[in-house]
């Protein structure tokens, strides 16, 4: 046998991939993601089968641990759902960050500044001020995407945004907010009783995971579902359109930034919600801490869900026991950022799967 | 404080910027976004720090840097050049990965000390007033980006690589029927990108400030990438701006003893950043500008060779 | 004469079509003789530029021989270092806009340094060599006017001094005295011992300027007429193009159209004093005035890349109107929103099929793109979706295993016909008629489909419709229109009455010749 070369074909397939595929893939992504990190992990001298196996026993069989799981869902899940929507338009706002945060200081500002009112309506006033300010932080980015002359100044812009939100933060609970009683610690004094979200007894997990849930199946149902092909909404069938060709779909009259504007608001709501929960159910006061790379996380939560809310909703389970086992990272002795290891390498091969989704790869041995 | 004192800082400053601008312009001239600045430069400090701790040599130190920032650049080339995948996230995921690198590469190195590399002074340079303990009384890296800069021009612009780099970003279909290998320029101009961002890594945590907390960059690799755009990705210009955001670094301290709280101050370097992509945004959308300057054409469009 | 270069039996198909094979090649073989000029014919799509590729990437199956020996050519570099120079069609992927004419030969920098003195001077001297003289090697690209892009092109390829050369569709943008240069060029080539292909689908200027013609239709090679045959052409070409034509589309009678005589109706669509800048800021539609009645088809006729493609963007505005005004049943529409232009009934089947059609989402939501704002409100009423967008699918048969296949799987004519389907079918408010501009529709499309886009573009004309056809295919317009505009380097220099005009006269209009006894008294041009 003569073997002169090996001969290789890459072709664009012309099928979707199907669910039972793509589901495989995901996974697929996800285990190679682990591995290489614990391939890093084994190079620092870290066991990373003992971490992988204390982080999963802690995070889902532990009643410590899955509580904590499920309060880390909250903000996750309400980060990533946002997310989708501009990732479905191909706009990439890496900005949750900020947008959570922003949601964060809104909810206190409007706890101690309405203190009087009753709690009936102090909560939700604390979100609707939370989601306007996220809202309001999430336009930018919108409109760099749209009039932006140069790509990806919408990632710059929207990243950029982050840290003037987490200055503003650091200003605001070592100065006008800070706890007089608290021996000068950066924070704000414990919210009031009736700005504070009601929790599950004897855990962190509180009501506004209702409220998460409740806008993940709304948005799935009315922007992504699809029956005999058709969303549900104008709005969805224009999202995909816009984030699949934007040209067609500038053609077909959609206004690009009409979308972009309506895709980041909710994107940037939504983000902030996380963070009223958050600084209401969860912290009970503002610190700087609560910002704790949820922005990146969500990012490839998102993406691993397919930028599905109900695929969402697993990859943000996944996530959330990962980062409830933070913890345990921190007893083998590692920083808590070297979670954006698995983030980032999970992004990448989940970026790959995506290769493998939609190209087909033929060999054959020449002669 | 002596104005001397202060120009040297701007220099130091400044230089943390310049490398890896200069870097991204060589990539973004072949038509790689690489987004992922951020995340190499971190990852390449916190790597070069711990080396030079561990062997105790600036030199292996910088090498370990630049290898990092390569290594990273390299996965990011192979995903947008070989697997033409979305450039965007892939750059995203690899400032998300760098900044855990960091963590991880960093983690037995915080509160360590090193010494850091030394000044050396050019001799006759340093002694003119004013300009000579500015500019000619700091380390070698100091000195290599003032090399670079008239090097990648030349390179860009004098010779045939330059010529089918800048092809290649404007046209690769084009530069591909007359017989250049467009992947193999990519890969090269990626990589050198991945590995001056890591010299600008290694800049950070063995020269500039010679310690390692996570965080350090705060964010400015993210500046690199505005600044590209503001330097209109030419190498001359991009020296120009990274004196500005290096003047900015430095009135950035300077502003912490007036009464301003520390945090809006803080903000000053990427409001600033924000504001300069609004005014390039609305002079490069001008038709008669965009003819002759602007990104170039097939920039963040992967190439495919049917 | 020896054979140089032999393609033998080359096969070549695309994929991505539900599962469907386009031969863009079926075993076709081809030769070339040293020292002739070989003209290459077929209709778009035919499979002439995929047979030209094969001599820069490898096909599916077959044998390239250079001088009797067996090649193997896998990409552009390949061909060039086997003395093969092309010059491609597609501009757009063959230049470099921002840069000099210099800057875009990039096989002259030679070396590690690159000289712009030194190569602009190669290129002044190539220039001369080759006739192109009045080019200056220093200017930037995008000031070039579409003539002078091909013959920068061609430069391209002449010179690194190849032994073949192939010229694809050379002569699109050029006027006819260009035309003459390029041919006198061509003949002191091949005087020099050059062999030459030229791809076209100008059956005279194949008829004139080859010694031998091969003719592909639907990826086969139907015919070759050797010497002798050519010559017999060249004597009598009025039978000659008849005969090519026949070999290229495959039936004697070309088309069974009929378009009726219907009176006038009113004028739908007024433009006036319109200016229009391309993507590099210069003006390339110099103060045009047309007006366009119902029942009407307005053919705008015109070698590609002389403003029609501005022009009809700025009707839409996908494009800014620099000045002027365009006003449709009365109302001024210049630079309006996209979506209010096409409420009020224009339509437009564009050139740019990546613009009209999102490819991986399915038929039915291709076709919805038309009429799913229809129902006020934030919701979409799928029931009216559904029926209407499966009515489409029958109306316009379009053939699709379901409604739900993505728009990728379809054959390029069925991909057309979503288009057509989705722009056609519209209905505007009570009492006014559609506008309907489409760009091309018919290129690069198969015979039974083009024949269906004509005959749907005579209902709606029937049907009272305003049609505006642009066209770069002669034969096309004058089938079709009842009033033929020539655009030439932006201009309208003439408007004419289809019944009395010829295709003689409307081609040398479309060439810039204005002047000459040949053309008749225009309708007004408003």
């Amino acid at each position: 046998m003569n073997i002169r070369a090996v001969e290789i074909n890459i072709r664009k397939k012309s099928e979707k991939p199907t669910f039972e595929a793509s589901l495989v893939i995901r996974v697929l992504s996800l285990i190679m993601g682990l591995v290489f990190v614990a391939a890093l992990f084994l190079l620092q001298g870290v066991n990373p089968l003992i971490l992988y196996i204390n982080i999963f026993r802690y995070a889902f069989f532990t009643l410590n641990g899955l509580a904590e799981t499920l309060s880390r869902v909250i903000p996750l899940l309400a980060i990533a759902v946002g997310l989708s929507i501009p990732f479905r338009a191909r706009i990439d706002n890496i900005g949750a960050e900020g947008q959570f945060l922003m949601g964060a200081i809104a909810a206190t500002g409007v706890a101690f500044g309405l203190a009087d009112l009753p709690s009936i309506l102090l909560i939700p006033l604390m979100f609707v001020a939370g989601f306007a300010l996220g809202a309001l932080w999430a336009v930018p980015v919108a409109i760099f995407r749209v009039k932006g002359q140069y790509k990806g100044s919408d990632v710059v812009v929207s990243f950029l945004m982050v840290f003037p939100a987490y200055s503003l933060i650091q200003y605001l609970v070592n100065g006008p907010w800070r706890d007089p009683g608290g021996w000068g610690f950066p924070q704000t004094p414990l919210f009031p009783e009736n700005a504070q979200i009601m929790q599950v007894p004897g855990t962190q997990i509180h009501l506004s995971i209702l409220l998460v849930f409740a806008l993940t199946f709304l948005i799935h149902h009315y922007l992504v579902r699809t029956r005999d092909g058709i969303p549900e909404t104008k709005l969805g069938y224009e999202i995909n359109a816009v984030g699949q060709n934007p040209a067609a779909a500038e053609s077909a009259g959609v206004s690009f930034l009409r979308i972009a504007l309506t895709a980041m608001v909710i994107s940037g709501g939504m983000a902030a919600i996380g963070g009223v929960g958050e600084v209401a159910g969860n912290l009970l006061r503002l610190r700087p801490e609560i910002s704790t790379n949820l922005g990146f996380t969500g990012i490839v939560v998102a993406w691993l869900g397919g930028l599905n809310p109900l695929g969402i909703i697993v990859s943000a389970l996944f996530f959330s026991g990962l980062l409830a086992g933070g913890v345990e990272i921190q007893m083998a002795g590692l920083p808590v950022t070297v979670i954006n290891l698995f983030n980032g390498s999970i992004l990448l091969f989940v970026l790959l799967a995506d290769f493998f989704m939609k190209y087909r790869i033929e060999w054959r041995v020449l002669r | 404080m002596s104005i001397e004192l202060v120009g040297s800082s701007i220099v130091t400053a400044a230089t943390f910027f310049l490398i890896p601008t200069l870097g991204e312009i060589l990539a973004e001239r072949s038509g790689i976004l690489n987004l992922g600045v951020e995340g190499m430069i971190i990852s390449s400090a916190a790597g070069a720090f711990g080396v030079a701790f561990m062997t105790g040599s600036i030199v292996l130190g910088t090498l370990a840097g630049m290898a990092i920032g390569g290594l990273l650049a390299f996965i990011h080339g192979v995903i947008s050049i070989t697997f033409t995948r979305n450039q965007v996230v892939s750059g995203i995921s690899l400032t998300i990965l760098g900044t855990g690198l960091s963590g991880l590469l960093g983690r037995d190195f915080v509160g360590s000390i090193i010494k850091a590399l030394e000044p050396v002074p050019i001799p006759g340079l340093s002694a003119i007033p004013f300009l000579g303990p500015v500019f000619f009384t700091k380390d070698i890296l100091v000195y290599t980006s003032y090399v670079l800069v008239p090097v990648l021009w030349f390179i860009l612009f004098r010779t045939r690589l330059g010529i089918l780099i800048r092809t290649v970003g404007e046209n690769p279909t084009a530069a591909y029927s007359q017989g250049v290998n467009v992947t193999l320029i990519r890969y090269l101009c990626v990589v050198s990108g991945g590995v001056l961002c890591g010299l600008g890594g290694a800049y950070l945590t063995l020269a500039w400030m010679p310690a390692w907390t996570e965080g350090m960059t705060g964010g400015r690799g993210w500046i690199v990438i505005a600044l590209t755009v503001v330097a209109l990705w030419h190498p001359v210009t991009a020296f120009v701006g990274s004196y500005i955001f290096g003047i900015f670094q430095v009135i950035q301290f300077s502003f912490q003893l007036s009464g301003i709280p520390v945090a809006f101050i803080n903000m000053l370097p990427y409001l600033s950043t924000i504001t300069f992509m609004v005014v390039w945004g609305i002079l490069l959308s001008r038709q008669k500008v965009r003819r002759i300057i602007g990104a170039p054409s097939a920039l963040c469009v992967p190439f495919e060779k049917e | 004469m020896e054979t140089i270069l032999e393609l033998r039996n080359m096969c070549k198909s695309y994929y991505g079509d539900g599962g469907v094979e386009i031969r863009a090649n079926d075993n076709v073989t081809f030769t070339l003789k040293k020292g002739e000029i070989h003209a290459l014919l077929g209709e778009n799509g035919a499979g002439k530029s995929t047979l030209v590729m094969s001599l820069c990437r490898e096909p599916d199956s077959g044998t390239v021989l250079l001088d009797g020996k067996e090649v193997e050519l896998r990409s552009p570099r390949d061909a060039t270092e086997n003395g093969i120079g092309i010059a491609y069609q597609d501009l757009s992927r063959s230049l470099v806009e921002r840069h000099t004419i210099a800057e875009n030969i990039l096989s002259l920098s030679k070396g590690f340094l690159f000289s712009l003195r030194s190569v602009e001077g190669a290129v002044k001297k190539a220039m001369v060599e080759y006739g192109f003289g009045d080019l200056d090697p220093s200017m930037r690209v995008w000031k070039l006017s579409g003539g002078q892009k091909q013959r920068v092109e061609m430069l391209k390829a002449l010179i690194t001094n190849p032994n073949i050369l192939i010229l694809d569709e050379p002569t699109s943008m050029l006027t006819p005295p260009e035309v003459e240069k390029l041919f006198s060029l061509l003949q002191s080539l091949k005087d020099k011992g050059k062999s030459i292909v030229i791809i076209t689908h100008h059956l005279e200027e194949a008829i004139n300027i080859s010694d031998r013609i091969t003719v592909l239709r639907g990826g086969r090679a139907v015919a070759t007429l050797d010497e002798a045959h050519v010559s017999e052409l060249k004597k009598e070409p009025e039978k000659g193009i008849r005969e090519l034509a026949r070999l290229m589309v495959g039936k004697e009678v070309l088309y069974e159209l009929e378009r009726r005589d219907q009176s006038e109706g009113p004028v739908v669509l007024t433009v006036q004093n319109l200016c229009v800048n391309n993507d590099m800021g210069v003006q390339v539609v110099n103060s045009v005035n047309f007006e366009v009645r119902s029942g009407w088809i307005l053919g705008i006729a015109g070698i590609a890349g002389n403003g029609q493609r501005e022009l009809v963007e700025s009707l839409v505005h996908w494009r800014d109107v620099t000045s002027g005004s365009i006003s449709f049943h009365g109302t001024d529409i210049t630079n309006r929103p996209i979506k209010e232009i096409r409420d009020r009934g224009v339509s437009l089947i564009p050139e740019n099929r990546q613009r009209a059609l999102i490819l991986d989402m399915s038929v039915r939501e291709n076709l919805m793109m038309s009429y799913y704002s229809d129902t006020p409100g934030l919701f979409i009423d799928r029931e009216s979706m559904i029926q209407k967008t499966d009515n489409l699918i029958k109306q316009f048969s379009i053939d699709t295993p379901s409604p739900l296949t993505p728009v990728r799987s379809l054959s390029g004519g069925n991909r057309q016909k979503v288009v057509v389907a989705r722009e056609m079918a519209r209905q505007p408010s009570k009492g006014k008629q559609l506008l309907l501009i489409a760009e091309n529709p018919t290129s690069g499309l198969d015979v039974a489909t083009t024949q269906f886009v004509r005959q749907e573009l005579l209902k709606m004309r029937a049907a009272g419709a305003a049609v505006i056809l642009v066209s770069s295919d002669l034969t096309e317009i004058m089938a079709l229109s009842d009033v033929i505009a020539v655009i030439y380097k932006g201009e309208m220099i003439a408007v004419v009455d289809s019944s009395s005009a010829t295709r003689e006269s409307v081609g040398l209009l479309m060439g810039g010749v204005v002047s000459g006894p040949s053309v008749p008294e225009g309708r007004g041009t408003g």
